[in-house]
């Protein structure tokens, strides 16, 4: 009985999409620079001078939009709403995940039937609801006619708020008018609420107020810039503290900005951004789950609980890396090398520690460590590793470090130019580790062979862990269909990794991977260019964008502590400044 | 009936309606009257597409194989060879799919789930995507250049066009007025749709379509549409109105760009339409259906849920069609259930396949077309989606609008394939259900390979020779709609879609295909 892979995907990897011969640098190193230097000798360093790229109009981002609406309905006296409002926000439509979410800027009937239902929603809670009138505008609000200075205070709280900025002499007096005595006040109250909710501002990130520099763009004012401080860490409108620093002029000084800077990073709604940021970058939702039916991943599994009620082992998994990550950048701040490094492991949950061959960590004082130099870093956790059958796609693994980790470009071939049988999986055998199935499949292929081993020898050093994140010295070969132990391999985990394309030293297994990639730094600079990319909600497209970039990169490399690289993108220059595109 | 869209929406809020199915509750003559005119129903499955198994393989009454004609060649692949020419002086064929009716039904997919509607069906081989295609979101429905991130491809390079099922929906005469909702999209794990729309806007930017994957979203997009309130004018259009001014304000602001600009065309593109339907009298023609609890989007492969979902979603959709709410629909089946490795086991699994092609078994199984397990897999997740989806849906419409015919005869369901076989875009596999309102003669198997072409290529299911460009598929289709060639052509181009060769190498597959006729309705399908 043959037993073979189900998953695989991206067997041959193209030869002309990669960079031919593996002693070439790749095209990011010809390029050249700072943070996108491929560690493959000198480049030539970039010209910083000119302007940032273009900051384009960005809607909110779905979670932005959530978490806006949410946060106002509470500063503003609201919270009893905000039950009646969550499942209308949850039927937001999902930004794609196949990059940021935040670079998803589609708009569509979805989405304005959600923005539209929410403002009607809270408009009709606010017409129908004296408490909640009086919540957003005072007690003036329960008269009979609503004077003009209630509605300016109900337009420098709520419609302030919403903005997140005093309202221009146009928007108040339009929503002045429509407190026109012919509409009741609640019914005034609600006409106002259901435009600001709708209006373009509330919506979307607007910049556009800025005085024009000498080179060209906008210097953002005081209130973009709180806006800008607020949606980059914690995902949500500025709180009233903001806005009044921003009122006050204090936020321009230099002193009032770093002590702004400090009030965000320091509040838990930035763990909970950096968190959103490790998630999507490291695409930790797009587990499509473990096939636990599967009689083969019964056997691997066995006495794991994989798949009992009120067992998830992935989620645990995903758990562990927001635990360390954070453990890293703010319980114990430290350097990105730290979090590559530490063999601390900080996983709560019994499962998984079964998996690891840990304790479980109380949560309290000192956690235990893999002590067996079984696995150190991020890089090896279970949820960077695991695959949802019995057998590990080395493949996959390897393409995980040098697309994902290490940012280089991997292209998939074109099937239509390839020869028959080329992406057929490699013939099962009873007799074969994965790693030799897999090397017999593209030896010898040099359509496939060039691009593979940029990436493929990495995933046969993490042979180690089997495919549940298991550290392991033998492979064992089930069958597909019954489950039976067919074979107990030996294993090989030595490979000439080239995590710098120039490196043709052997890695023994990975231990020895991980601290190349350290040495590199070359996960460094990527991890600069997606936290970029993340906050700025766009591609760098300038050498300005690049050189911000590069250092990052640089104090990601160095002794600079995580949160103090994090928090560090908000004090380039460029932070400052929005740049208009053509007209 | 009128519905206020609030109270409806404060209704499906409380998890205490939720419900196991929506389809006890369409009453078999839920539409107060016949339908204002076709529905087009979309169904797309991924990856390979067992070519052997999705047609018949049926011996007997003067019927024999293709191996009997085509010994020892590719050729001779063991499905059916039909003979019967389906327009003189051309190589295609048909043959009655009655003809091929068995316990089991038509063929190793196409089981007997579908035997009740064979005479309302047409199968159809030879379709050939002409760009050079991989994995991608939007090439049945004529957006080619949509290979996903993971998989670039050729087509890539090619300008990005709307999906026809959107050119339909934004045509003023599919919908003459701004219907309660233009399109449905629906999916399981993966947000974004197969569709590609400018919203209307010719020269408009064009974005991919997100599809909802929560039956609760789905039907408030359907049935909370906004109907007026009750008791003179709508209130809230005034507000939409200024709101539409602050908008308009914006986008003449200098200090934003083209693009940003464009971006707000589409929001006033949206505000539009949202300013039309408050300022309509819509009512319900039918009874409105109870609302579906929520059930979030599944990241796992949980078998129950799967199924409950796309029962759930199926029951929206017949209720959306029979109650007028919409008349586009689409559904992207990247979970489906199917057998799992154990052949002995007789319990279905949860497969799935990702957006990018990198996760979950399913498109593993199709990798492993050589293994007769995976071909086992792989046969019955096509098979369930065959029966539990198409036939699903086709049982649901085919209900009688009070005319003498029924929704399904009114409907055109069209189940495409991402691909055709393995990676390949040639003779990508078609079934249609229904005749929009009597376009389409149905109930035949439709063959337009020139079987007595070269064969460029092969590989196990794989036969590569020529057929018919799939861009008289969408014409067929945008004009089963109600459109003609003035309300889809572009740039003076006949027909839909790129018809671009390029990348493709005419030593493996054919490039030269008989372009004069690329605009015309598929030969032979029409009544």
């Amino acid at each position: 009985m043959r037993s073979r892979f189900l998953l695989f995907p991206g067997l041959c990897v193209l030869v002309a999409g990669c960079w031919g011969e593996i002693s070439e640098p790749s095209p990011m190193q010809a390029a050249g620079g700072g943070a996108a230097n491929m560690g493959g000798g000198d480049s030539a360093p970039l010209d910083c001078s000119g302007i940032p790229g273009v900051t384009p109009l960005r809607r909110l981002s779905t979670q932005q939009y959530q978490n806006t609406v949410r946060d106002l309905l509470t500063t503003s006296g609201l919270s009893s709403l905000t039950a009646t409002v969550q499942p209308l926000l949850d039927a937001a439509p999902a930004d794609s995940t196949l990059v940021f979410t935040g670079l998803d800027n589609r708009v569509s009937g979805q989405h304005l039937s959600t923005w539209f239902d929410v403002a009607i929603a809270v408009g009709d809670r606010v017409s129908t609801d004296q408490a909640s009138r009086t919540a957003i505008a005072g007690a003036c609000a329960t008269a009979t006619s609503l004077s003009a200075t209630c509605v300016d205070g109900f337009l420098n709280g709520f419609g302030r708020r919403a903005m997140r900025r005093p309202l221009t002499a146009q928007e108040a007096t339009r929503l002045r008018a429509l407190n026109d005595g012919v509409r009741p006040p609640p019914e005034a109250l609600r006409a106002m609420v259901v435009t600001l909710l709708l209006s373009p501002s509330f919506l979307n990130h607007v910049e556009v107020d800025g005085a024009a520099t000498p080179e060209g763009p906008l210097q953002l004012t005081a209130f973009e810039l709180a806006s800008r401080l607020s949606y980059t860490f914690w995902q949500t409108l500025p709180d009233d503290a903001l806005l009044d620093a921003a009122a006050s002029g204090a936020l321009l000084t230099e002193a009032g900005y770093q002590a702004q800077l400090t009030r965000l990073f320091d509040d838990p709604r930035t763990r909970r951004t950096l968190w959103l940021f490790w998630r999507e970058w490291l695409k930790l939702d797009a587990f499509s789950g473990f096939a636990t039916g599967r009689p083969g991943f019964r056997s691997l599994t066995q006495g794991l609980r994989f798949g009992e009620p009120g067992h998830d082992h992935y989620a645990d998994m995903v758990q562990e890396v927001k635990a360390l990550t954070e453990y890293v950048t703010f319980d114990r701040p430290a350097s990105f090398e730290t979090l590559l490094s530490t063999d601390v492991s900080l996983t709560r949950s019994t499962d998984l520690a079964a998996v690891y061959g840990v304790p479980v960590f109380s949560g309290t004082g000192e956690p235990p460590r893999f002590t067996d130099g079984s696995r150190k870093g991020l890089l090896q956790r279970a949820a960077l590793l695991v695959n949802n059958i019995e057998q590990t796609n080395p493949f996959h693994r390897g393409a995980l470090l040098r697309r994902t980790i290490l940012c280089d470009p991997l292209p998939q071939p074109d099937p239509n130019n390839l020869p028959p049988g080329s992406l057929d999986p490699p013939v099962s055998s009873a007799t074969d580790t994965t790693r030799q199935r897999y090397e017999k499949k593209i030896a010898g292929n040099n359509l496939c062979v060039g691009c593979h081993e940029t990436f493929t020898p990495m995933g046969y050093v993490q042979e180690s862990y089997d495919a549940i994140g298991r550290f392991r010295t033998t492979e064992k070969i089930y069958d597909e269909q019954t489950g039976a132990l067919l074979a107990d391999l030996p294993l090989s985990t030595s490979a000439v990794a080239r995590v710098s394309f120039d490196d043709e030293r052997l890695v023994s297994g990975p231990a020895e991977l991980n601290q190349r990639i350290i040495e590199s730094g070359r996960a460094a600079a990527c991890l600069a260019k997606n936290f970029t990319r993340f906050t700025a909600r766009r591609e760098a497209t300038s050498n300005v964008d690049r050189c911000a970039e590069a250092e990052l990169a640089t104090r990601l490399r160095g002794a600079s502590t995580l949160a103090e690289v994090f928090r560090s993108i908000a004090e380039a220059p460029s932070f400052r400044l929005k740049v208009v595109g053509a007209p | 009936m009128k519905l206020d869209r609030r109270q409806l929406l404060r209704g499906v809020g409380g998890a205490a309606l939720a419900l196991p199915t929506l389809a006890s509750l369409i009453p078999r003559t839920a539409a107060a009257a016949p339908p204002s005119g076709p529905a087009l129903i979309v169904i797309k499955s991924f990856s390979t597409q067992l070519i052997r198994e999705w047609y018949p393989a049926f011996q007997g009454n003067g019927y024999q194989l293709k191996n009997a004609r085509y010994p020892g060649t590719s050729k001779a692949d063991g499905t059916t060879l039909l003979t019967q020419p389906l327009v003189s002086g051309s190589p295609y064929t048909f043959a009655p799919l009655q003809d091929f009716r068995t316990a089991t039904g038509i063929s190793g997919i196409l089981g007997p789930a579908l035997n009740p509607f064979l005479s309302k069906l047409n199968l159809i081989r030879g379709l050939d995507f002409l760009p050079s295609v991989n994995h991608n979101y939007g090439a049945l429905l004529g957006n080619f250049s949509s290979c996903t991130p993971a998989t670039p491809c050729d087509a890539d390079r090619l300008a990005d066009l709307p999906t026809i099922d959107q050119v339909i929906a934004y045509s003023s005469k599919f919908y003459p007025t701004t219907p309660a909702l233009r399109s449905l999209h629906l999916s399981q794990g993966v947000t974004n749709s197969m569709s590609y729309s400018n919203l209307g806007q010719v020269a408009g930017a064009v974005q991919q379509v997100q599809a909802r994957t929560n039956p609760r979203d789905a039907f408030n997009d359907v049935f909370g549409s906004f109907m007026p309130m009750p008791g003179g004018p709508n209130r809230d259009r005034l507000l939409v109105d200024g709101v539409f001014e602050d908008y308009t304000r914006l986008k003449n602001n200098p200090r934003l760009s083209a693009a940003d600009k464009q971006l707000l065309d589409q929001y006033l593109t949206l505000l539009t339409e949202l300013q039309a339907r408050l300022g309509s009298n819509q009512t319900l023609s039918c009874t409105a259906p109870a609302a579906p609890g929520s059930l979030a989007n599944n990241v796992g492969t949980n078998p129950t849920d799967i199924a409950t979902k796309w029962r759930l979603f199926l029951d929206v959709v017949a209720a959306a069609i029979m109650c007028g709410q919409t008349r586009v629909v689409t559904m992207g089946i990247h979970k489906a259930l199917g057998p799992g490795p154990d052949a002995n086991n007789p319990a279905l699994f949860g497969h799935y396949h990702s957006e990018d092609a990198s996760g979950g078994t399913w498109h593993g199984l199709a990798h492993d077309f050589g293994n007769p397990n995976a071909r086992r897999m792989l046969r019955g997740i096509n098979s369930w989606i065959a029966s539990e989806i198409f036939a699903g849906l086709c049982a649901r419409l085919d209900v009688p609008t009070g005319d003498g015919t029924t929704f399904l005869d009114h409907s055109l369901i069209y189940w495409g394939n991402e691909l055709g076989f393995n990676h390949i875009g040639y003779s990508v596999p078609c079934l249609l259900g229904g005749s929009a309102g009597g376009f389409l003669r149905t109930g035949r198997y439709l063959d337009y390979i020139d079987w007595n072409g070269r064969a460029y290529f092969s590989q196990e299911d794989g036969n590569v020779i020529k057929g018919i460009p799939h861009n008289q598929l969408l014409v067929t289709i945008l004009q089963a709609m109600g459109l003609a060639p003035a309300d889809y052509e572009r740039n003076g181009q006949p027909g839909y879609g790129s018809v671009s060769t390029s990348g493709r190498d005419p030593n493996l597959w054919p490039v030269n295909y008989e372009l004069g006729s690329v605009g015309q309705v598929l030969p032979g399908i029409r009544a």
